[in-house]
């Protein structure tokens, strides 16, 4: 048999195929005509080539699909379906098994919620884990593994603890940097809580890392050399292995990553992407920076709202030309904090793209004339809200300096009449999204008038209001979420009123494409509008543009089931209803009106 | 107006700025400039076609997947299997014509309908076991228990902590 290719050589393949995980489908081409011609003009296929196909693959002979696009639908699967996708045939357990063991997850010890001691583990677990790298490093797992996890925040819970646990956490370390040159794929390293040694910095710095997490630690010896890193996120709060953007608890009393650290892992001309929400440790970023090189990569900075009256804030930035993205974190205590950074000398700022912060220092970053996005929260009312008013003056003057902007986002304590007539004066606006708190309509604004013309609910005043204004032209989404409440309107009524607006919007809007209305409180229920444009709205007959979604989600007690145990008893539970709505009232509604 | 030729030699005739979400025709129509040949797919059949080209008139104008957002977008594509209303209908079709599309999208190079695609089949796997996997596309089951038991303990090694 002149062709026959064994297990190993088909391995190889799909071993070439995993190194490049999402690579553009001419990678692929002559893989799949070679592999797939058999399958691809019939289904279910006759076995006519597969003398000239491995063993390995013939559990798939009479699948029309060649692996390269299982390994492209693989990646939607939540862990427990690729286990069973494993175990379907041994060409699914080739391609989707890879994909279980993407992230090493280790924690050498643990940090349980406010305990600043650490929960050192059982010995069996370094026995666990050595036995659990051999597994990573077999052929087919080891290039899918990307991303390494050292850390005492478990990624997947904690499992139980005994007081006698006496693991000394260095070994399972030493285990694990050990085996990581074996992962060539690897390029994602998160580390800890724990001090770095010459020995493992050695062994780090050899790796071909390209984002880094660290979280308090610093590295030991004398002049470590240097790991230029694209991504390093700083300090952030780990939840199920997810960066958050705020500070964990544990950390609060050790003082962060040290700063000796910083200038190992800054090169000015790597580093793209800089996260960093804790205050101290983005003091001293900050002035690690301020006297680098100018940073020629740098795009993205997010730092928390105290950087900004670091006595090195603007010296840093006016080190990094090509910023395009500022993030600041809101505060997330209640001190009242001011910064002033009116003496600005703008000239030498960054041109940004995106700006996200507090809308007092807006125009500073604005004046370059290219900001496409904008997210701005103030500290006039807590949380992070901005007084409405003051936030139009804002507003104002930014639509006088630029007319550039894309997506508008909003956190206010309540929505106005004039605030809601501002967005029109951004030609180019395609997305508004307004975040309000208020749960009622306003009575020191031209709300009250309103309130006056109508005795019906506080939401429907909002859609009075919402119906005469005149937004952006060009607008394609709109998304408001409000705490207001429905009064004493029956679910058909609501329905009927979000509709009604939302089909009048879409009509004086010719580029609304989708609106999203949210109200209510969790305490009351809330309401989800989604409307979304038909593509084939010619249908004039109708006079219907677009569908739309209403939900309801509220709380319900869920009363104990007489067949069932007494557990049951004073549950709450969450009752979500869902009804989809282009009906007969509707019809009607409209033939009537347009 | 650009002339396409099926594997069963069947001509279509369309819109440029339609047949342009197919990359790999994009890229052929400005290698070869404004030209009345007719580009034949001899990968794709003309059942396949029509649906291919009913997709991308729908989708005609949205702005094509760039590098740097299929990069951003990435974590969030693999995770979620959402697939909008519109597309959830037209990929309601039997399992030969959902795998011939996505060979199509996939020769094609048009990422969109991929996704779709694939975000569907794996939609079909949720929630099976490995014997309802098996069926649903026919496979073999060509494990030894003495195998099956193996990667069952292999696969406990993700769940470990």
């Amino acid at each position: 048999m002149s062709g026959f290719r064994g297990p190993e050589t088909w391995r190889d393949e799909l071993a070439v195929a995993m190194n490049r995980f999402a690579p553009s489908p001419h990678h692929y081409r002559h893989l799949r005509f070679r592999m797939a011609s058999a399958h691809i003009t019939g289904f279910p296929n006759p076995r006519t080539e597969s003398e000239d196909l491995s063993n390995e693959y013939s559990s798939l002979q009479y699948n029309a699909l060649p692996p390269e696009i299982w390994l492209k639908i693989f990646p939607h699967l939540p862990p427990e379906d690729l286990g069973s996708s494993t175990l379907a045939c041994s060409a699914f357990r080739w391609l989707a098994q890879p994909l279980l063991f993407t992230v090493i997850d280790v924690s050498p010890f643990f940090l349980a919620f406010n305990a600043d001691m650490r929960i050192l583990r059982p010995r069996k677990y370094l026995d666990r884990t050595i036995q659990r790298l051999q597994f990573y490093r077999s052929q087919h797992i080891a290039p899918a593994v990307k991303h390494c996890w050292i850390s005492p925040y478990s990624r997947t819970g904690f499992p139980p603890r005994s007081p006698r646990d006496y693991l000394e956490p260095h070994l399972v370390i030493d285990a694990v940097i050990e085996a990581l040159p074996a992962f060539f794929n690897l390029r994602y390293l998160s580390w800890h809580c724990t001090d770095i040694t010459t020995e493992w910095w050695d062994a780090i710095h050899k790796l071909p890392i390209e984002s880094l997490w660290l979280n308090s630690c610093l590295v030991e010896g004398v002049d470590p050399p240097p790991l230029p890193v694209r991504r390093l996120d700083l300090d952030q709060w780990a939840w199920k292995g997810e960066i958050t953007n705020h500070v964990s608890i544990h950390e609060e009393q050790s003082s962060g990553v040290s700063r000796a650290v910083l200038p190992l892992i800054l090169h000015p001309d790597h580093i793209q992407w800089i996260s960093v929400p804790r205050s101290d440790t983005c003091d001293r970023l900050l002035s690690t920076m301020a006297e680098m090189d100018v940073f020629t990569s740098l795009r993205v900075l997010r730092l928390p709202y105290s950087a900004m009256s670091s006595s090195c804030f603007i010296p840093a930035l006016t080190q990094c030309p090509c910023l395009e993205e500022l993030r600041i974190f809101n505060p997330t205590d209640d001190r009242p904090r001011e910064v002033l950074l009116d003496f600005l000398p703008h000239s030498s700022l960054p041109s940004l793209a995106v700006y996200e912060g507090p809308y007092k220092h807006l125009l500073t970053f604005a004046t370059g004339r290219s900001l496409r996005r904008c997210a701005i929260w103030g500290l006039d009312d807590s949380p992070a809200l901005c007084n409405p008013t003051r936030l139009l003056e804002f507003l104002r003057r930014l639509s006088s300096i630029n007319n550039t902007l894309e997506t508008l986002q909003i956190s206010v304590s309540h929505i106005t009449v004039d605030l809601l007539a501002i967005f029109s004066s951004f030609p180019h606006l395609k997305l508004l999204d307004i975040k309000s708190a208020d749960n009622k309509p306003a009575t020191q604004n031209s709300f009250a008038s309103y309130l006056q013309l109508s005795s019906t609910s506080p939401i429907s005043v909002l859609y009075i209001l919402l119906r005469d204004v005149r937004l952006p032209s060009r607008l394609e989404t709109l998304r408001i979420s409000t705490k207001l409440n429905h009064g004493n309107l029956d679910l058909p009524t609501q329905q009927l009123e979000v509709s009604r607006l939302i089909e009048g919007m879409a009509h004086t809007h010719p580029f609304l494409r989708s609106a999203e209305i949210t109200y209510g409180t969790y305490w009351t229920g809330t309401y989800i509008a989604r409307w979304s444009r038909l593509a084939s709205s010619n249908d004039t007959a109708a006079k219907l543009l677009g569908k739309l979604h209403f939900n309801e989600h509220r709380r319900t007690i869920v009363f104990p089931d007489a067949h069932r145990s007494e557990s049951g008893w004073d549950q709450v539970g969450v009752a979500e209803g869902g009804i989809s709505i282009i009906t007969a009232w509707l019809r009607q509604f409209l033939n009537k009106y347009f | 107006m650009v002339l396409l030729v099926t594997s069963d030699n069947e001509q279509f005739t369309t819109e440029k700025d339609i047949v342009e979400r197919s990359v790999l025709i994009k890229n052929m129509l400005e290698d070869v400039g404004e030209s009345d040949q007719p580009i034949p797919l001899p990968n794709v059949s003309s059942s396949v076609l029509k649906k291919v080209l009913e997709y991308c008139e729908h989708h005609r104008g949205e702005p094509l997947p760039t590098a740097d957002s299929e990069q951003s977008q990435d974590e969030t594509r693999k995770r979620t299997t959402d697939i909008s209303e519109w597309d959830q209908k037209f990929i309601t079709v039997d399992q030969e014509m959902l795998f011939e599309i996505i060979l199509a999208a996939n020769y094609l190079d048009i990422k969109s309908l991929l996704d779709v695609g694939c975000k569907t089949v794996a939609n079909m796997i949720k929630g099976k076991t490995p014997e309802e996997i098996r069926k649903l596309f026919n496979i073999v089951n060509d494990f030894t228990p003495e195998e099956e038991a193996q990667i069952k303990k292999e696969n406990e090694w993700a769940e470990d902590r």
